[in-house]
């Protein structure tokens, strides 16, 4: 057992690498079949959306082949990040709490898409304040 | 928790980062352990204290 570990490996780049592929491939299927909604996220289509993303995470596992090969992770940072699990947790009940409040005052009128989409951000938004926070208490 | 981590470094002339490197964390994380923000596992704890050269844990971690 170790008090450390490198922050990305290569197993964990290869994952990465196969994720893209799989999403470009169902992508490039999805168009091909036309199947999807033509204006999903403003993309064309379901198909144009996942081959973007696929696109987006090669070119985002190539910057942190490139740049953060040599960063490690310790059991402090791993404390700090389940401390910050626990936050973004709290966050999800007390946001899921208001937006109920909100849509029983004015109903939202949104896509399940969206309103993902939305809560994801939310979600990673926390996550990182509260990471930073916690970082400088311990 | 009170360390001393500063104390015995100095002793033994060595920076941070060599500590850290020593006992395969970061930097961040000795110096949160200095300043008594952070309490090791006790693998840490008895890595640190081999680096340093001590003969029980307790003599680089202080219990308050």
């Amino acid at each position: 057992m170790s008090v450390s570990k490198k922050a990305i490996t290569k197993k964990g780049l290869l994952y990465r690498y196969i994720f893209a592929v799989v999403l470009i491939i169902f992508g490039l299927i999805l168009n091909v079949l036309d199947m999807g909604k033509t204006d999903f996220f403003s993309y064309g289509s379901v198909g144009n959306y996942l081959i973007f993303v696929g696109i987006l995470v090669v070119f985002i596992t190539l910057l942190i082949k490139f740049t953060r090969r040599n960063k490690i992770i310790d059991e402090r940072h791993e404390k700090v990040a389940i401390k910050a699990m626990a936050w973004v947790w709290y966050f999800i009940f007390l946001g899921g709490f208001v937006v109920m409040i909100l849509d029983g005052i004015k109903p939202f009128s949104m896509s399940i898409s969206m309103f993902v989409a939305y809560a994801i951000c939310f979600i990673l938004i926390i996550y990182v304040i509260a990471y930073k926070i916690l970082e400088k208490k311990y | 928790m009170k360390t001393k981590i500063t104390e015995l470094r100095k002793k033994f002339n060595m920076t941070q980062e060599e500590l850290a490197k020593k006992a395969e964390v970061t930097r961040q994380t000795i110096i949160a352990l200095e300043q008594g923000r952070y309490n090791p596992s006790l693998e840490l704890a008895h890595k640190i204290s081999k680096v340093l050269k001590a003969k029980k844990i307790e003599e680089v971690f202080i219990l308050n």
